[in-house]
């Protein structure tokens, strides 16, 4: 396995075999669900477990291969690149407590004063104003009902 | 010429201030709602619809059509520009689309989907007004046999575009089949592979998917490939965005192709827009002179599926006005609309009101026109956009990804469940398996599968069905021909090769 | 003031007179917005059946707050349905309740089911026709069971889904025919009608409201109750054909949380009441939807829903759609 080296890209390197792998499994899963639970022929024609096998049997038999004989050129992935993914999750899980479109705000203002390390009144200023719009066009125009939030709630 | 006299007599009662005030708002109003991602056409119909039933019937009909087809305008934006589609034929536009965007011909992608999109459904409003009662007769023709042929030729079609690791392209495009079986499938009305989530039942929700798997991976490869960015930041200013001469010239051969097949597509039950738009991209990829070259970003391949979805978008209308059956989601909530200001759709529409028809046609070149020139005039400031440094753009479509996956069906599950298929999305994109096979396939699956069933239903499981129709042996003929056999000798040969290298 | 209004067009309606609520119905008012549950997307039938409903009330002056639909799409109706459910005892909650909600939950073994709910009211029925092509040479029921005799299961029957109203209507036609019929589930009913006039099934059942052209489709019998008006009053109800089993009335009705307070179950029994006696609901959205007005109280509607579920449930275990 060659890695190609660059900033922020050092780790992880076992990651592209680990989706073979986890890609493989589920093939498995839905093959033998497909098959045992929902039936891969019915009334002379193909069953609910047809497609299911199909792809499954696919993807498996496929993956394996690849898994065994393909060398994985791989860009190696930085454990950077899921902090978005993180930052995210926790943000979203607050949402039930603080509401749509301030977590939203607040995500912003704090990704770019915290992790982009940028001057205070610039992540103000985007956060502020990425929430006022989503709050004008969803919340307002579109009628969307964003959760409002525990304390919303609270207040009602 | 009876039916240009009907024509000019819609443009009659069409052609006023208030009616192209309508027009203009509607396209406007529709080119945002179809760039921002989580919402299209069909939201945007059904929201606007009971505001236009204060208006004049012709007034409302004329700005839902120009909101139509301002949607499918401003559903390639953000496939071009973010690389997240608003809309499952938009998926085909950013192939090409974001790639160019990359290159920092952002600006050129845009004018490109404008003009073939406005190309694409001129063509399809035109063929709509001369034939559209004799197009709707040849949609009837595509029974469940035909439309399962039609499917598989496009499935088969994901062959082409596998690109250089066809096996990995192959895995991508089974987990995709393997993604659109969970819920209850309509051929069986059995819950599949939903481990027991509400949720899931009626399968996995498109669009949150597309968001994550297109957007919000890409703001973590954003992360680590800030480079990648540099393209975007790169100085645009509205003269290196327009097209030039001989752009404009390889551009517009592609549109009338994909136009042509577009509306053909659109035409056919349920066939849909996706279908229209990736045969269209197929096509140019087998016929045009630089094929071999989309998807790595070709204006062609931006000009290929923006002129086959809204050839096909005017195409699903044949059916609604002739036969009073609705071609497409959008087409759906239209007839509702219809409906309430007491027009019936239908054969007799054409003899019963034909102000109303030949209003609504006339609407449709207006609303094209409309929305083009709204079009033009967004375009410079959607490209100063794309020069927002990264450290503001992260956080930005983190924040769209969110919003706009929880605005389609307003549920928090499919925001963690956009968040996931992002974060599996980006991992695949780290072990180079393509992501657009696992889209295509999971639009084309389950109508694969419906199609399938119901003709075995009713040839009682005698696969003679598929064989007997003219139309489903072509069809198949030309997948076998022209698809599995090239895909095929391509895949055995790379197999050959690397088990020599090993 | 509203309340002079109401005596007034109850006066003309006569019997539906319900002296039981004119006392109840200033005991409680909403005092916060309300949120009107739609669990199916935006444009949808439900959809805009609560959209005119929020309209005839807003130009009736009937409820002084705010009304918000609120689209919670998913599972069939499952996730609006445990949505509602969730605010248990809130009076400002309500939701659109049809049959095919009520389908759902039985053939999907749903969490929240009829029991968990609070029926309001009931405003609107439909029900289902069985037709075939206008040029196809079948004229009535009798030659179309004759040739399923003939040949069992050679006559293909489309209809939207599997496991719904369509699904239902066939089941009974099946059942009580004495043929043998052969299904076929489409994704809506634009594509039967496609698959119909383009001669791929046979016969297809439609919902009244889907307004299926006389011209393109020949109606051979209604699941009706009693005979349908023009243009369908020359199709037999399949009772008067001596099928008294095969009869289907889907309805659309309003359920709210479970517990929700008797005062406020009162009134918006009572609004509901007053919403099927004006004129924006009649001419706005009865007439264009092709539906059949009515109007059934809270425990009338709650009678009504449970006799049907029962059927329901019998009905889709002899097709085998539940065990």
């Amino acid at each position: 396995m060659s890695i190609e080296k660059s900033p922020g890209r050092e780790g992880l390197s076992w990651l592209p075999a680990l989706v073979t792998i986890g890609i493989v499994l589920m093939g498995a899963s839905w093959a033998v669900l497909g098959y045992f639970k929902y039936g891969l022929w019915v009334n002379n024609g193909p069953g609910a477990g047809f497609f299911p096998v199909v792809a499954g049997l696919g993807a498996a038999v496929l993956g394996i291969y690849e898994f065994l004989f393909s060398p994985v050129k791989a860009k190696a992935v930085g454990t950077k690149s899921l902090w978005p993914a993180v930052a995210m999750a926790i943000t979203v899980a607050s949402i039930p407590l603080v509401g749509m479109v301030l977590a939203m705000a607040l995500f912003i203002v704090l990704w770019i004063l915290v992790i982009e390390r940028k001057t205070w009144h610039k992540a103000v200023l985007t956060g502020a104003g990425a929430g006022t719009g989503i709050y004008l066009v969803f919340a307002l125009w579109l009628k969307v009902p964003f959760p409002q939030g525990f304390f919303l709630e609270l207040m009602r | 010429m009876d039916i240009l006299q009907s024509l000019l007599l819609g443009f009659a009662t069409s052609l006023t201030v208030p009616n192209l005030f309508a027009a203009l708002i509607g396209a406007s109003l529709g080119i945002m709602i179809g760039a921002i991602p989580g919402l299209g056409s069909v939201t945007g119909v059904a929201l606007l619809l009971p505001l236009t039933f204060q208006m004049d019937p012709i007034t409302g009909i004329i700005m839902l059509g120009a909101l139509y087809y301002g949607c499918m305008y401003g559903g390639s934006y953000s496939a071009i520009m973010l690389n997240i589609p608003g809309d499952a034929p938009a998926v085909v536009t950013a192939l090409d689309g974001y790639p160019l965007s990359k290159k920092g011909e952002a600006g050129k992608a845009l004018f490109t989907a404008n003009i073939s999109s406005f190309i694409g459904g001129t063509i399809g409003i035109v063929m709509l007004t001369f034939m559209g009662a004799a197009l709707a007769k040849i949609g009837l023709m595509f029974g469940p046999a035909e439309v399962a042929a039609l499917v598989v030729l496009a499935l088969c079609s994901i062959g082409w575009l596998l690109g250089d690791s066809p096996k990995k392209g192959l895995i991508s495009t089974f987990v995709g089949i393997m993604l659109s079986m969970v819920g209850i499938g309509l051929a069986f009305g059995q819950p599949r592979f939903t481990f027991d989530s509400m949720y899931l039942l009626n399968g996995i929700s498109f669009i949150p998917l597309v968001i994550g798997m297109f957007g919000f991976s890409q703001v973590l490869e954003m992360m680590v490939n800030r480079v990648d960015a540099a393209g975007l930041m790169k100085k645009i200013g509205l003269r290196e965005s327009l097209l030039n001469r001989s752009e404009v010239s390889r551009i517009i051969p592609v549109s009338i192709r994909s136009g042509v097949l577009g509306n053909l597509v659109g035409i056919l039950p349920g066939a849909g827009a996706t279908t229209g738009s990736f045969l269209a991209y197929v096509l140019e990829r087998k016929v045009g002179r630089k094929g071999d070259e989309l998807g790595s970003g070709k204006i062609e391949g931006v000009a290929a599926s923006e002129a086959g979805n809204n050839a096909a978008a005017a195409g699903s209308f044949a059916p609604l006005l002739s036969l009073g059956i609705p071609g497409s989601g959008t087409a759906a909530v239209l007839l509702g609309g219809l409906m309430m200001w007491g027009v019936q759709p239908g054969p007799m529409l054409f003899q019963n009101s034909p102000d109303f028809v030949w209003g609504l046609i006339s609407s449709m070149y207006l609303g094209n026109v409309m929305a083009v020139l709204a079009a033009l005039a967004i375009i410079p400031f959607l490209v100063k956009l794309l020069r927002v440094p990264p450290a503001f753009m992260i956080p930005v479509i983190a924040v769209v990804c969110v919003v706009g996956a929880y605005s389609v069906n307003n549920s928090m599950f499919d925001v963690w469940f956009m968040l996931g298929a992002g974060v599996m999305a980006y991992f695949m994109n780290v072990a180079k398996y393509p992501v657009a096979p696992l889209l295509l396939a999971f639009v084309l699956t389950p109508r694969l599968e419906t199609s399938l069933r119901q003709a075995l239903d009713i040839s009682r499981g005698d696969f003679s069905i598929f064989f007997n129709s003219p139309i489903a042996s072509t069809l198949l003929g030309i997948t076998a021909l022209f698809v599995v056999f090239p895909f095929v000798r391509k895949l055995f040969p790379s197999l050959k090769r690397k088990a020599i290298k090993k | 003031m509203t309340n002079m209004k109401w005596v007034g067009k109850t006066a003309l309606s006569g019997a539906l007179c319900l002296a039981a609520f004119s006392g109840s119905a200033s005991a409680w008012e909403p005092e916060r917005n309300v949120e009107f549950i739609v669990p199916y997307s935006a444009g949808g039938g439900s959809d805009i059946n609560a959209r005119m409903l929020v309209e005839a009330i807003r130009q009736n002056d009937l409820v002084d707050q705010t009304i918000l639909v609120n689209n919670r799409p998913g599972g069939s109706g499952a996730v609006g349905n445990s949505f509602t459910f969730n605010k248990s005892g809130d009076a400002h909650t309500i939701m659109t309740f049809n049959g095919g909600q009520m389908m759902s939950m039985v053939t999907n073994d749903a969490d929240v089911q009829l029991e968990d709910l609070t029926p309001l009211g009931t405003l609107a029925l439909d029900t289902l026709l069985l037709g075939v092509a206008a040029d196809s040479d079948i004229e009535n029921i009798d030659e179309l069971v004759e040739q399923a005799k003939q040949d069992p299961g050679s006559i293909t029957i489309g209809g939207a889904g599997r496991g719904g109203e369509d699904h239902l209507a066939f089941a009974m036609l099946n059942s009580s025919l004495g043929a043998d019929f052969q299904y076929v589930p489409f994704g809506g009913t634009g594509e039967v009608t496609s698959a119909l006039l383009g001669g791929h099934i046979d016969a297809a059942v439609f919902k009244l409201g889907s307004r299926m052209d006389p011209t393109q489709v020949r109606s051979l019998a209604a699941l009706a109750e009693e005979r349908l008006e023009a243009p369908y009053d020359d199709v037999p109800t399949f009772a008067e054909l001596g099928y008294e089993d095969i009869q289907l009335m889907i309805f659309r009705g309003y359920a709210g949380p479970p517990d929700m307070p008797a005062e406020a179950v009162a009134f918006w029994e009572d609004v509901l009441e007053k919403v099927s006696e004006s004129e924006q609901w009649t001419s706005g959205y009865i007439e264009q939807n092709n539906l059949i007005g009515t109007f059934m109280d809270a425990e009338e509607s709650a009678e009504f829903y449970s006799n049907e579920k029962e059927r329901y449930t019998e009905k889709f275990k002899e097709v085998g759609i539940i065990e």
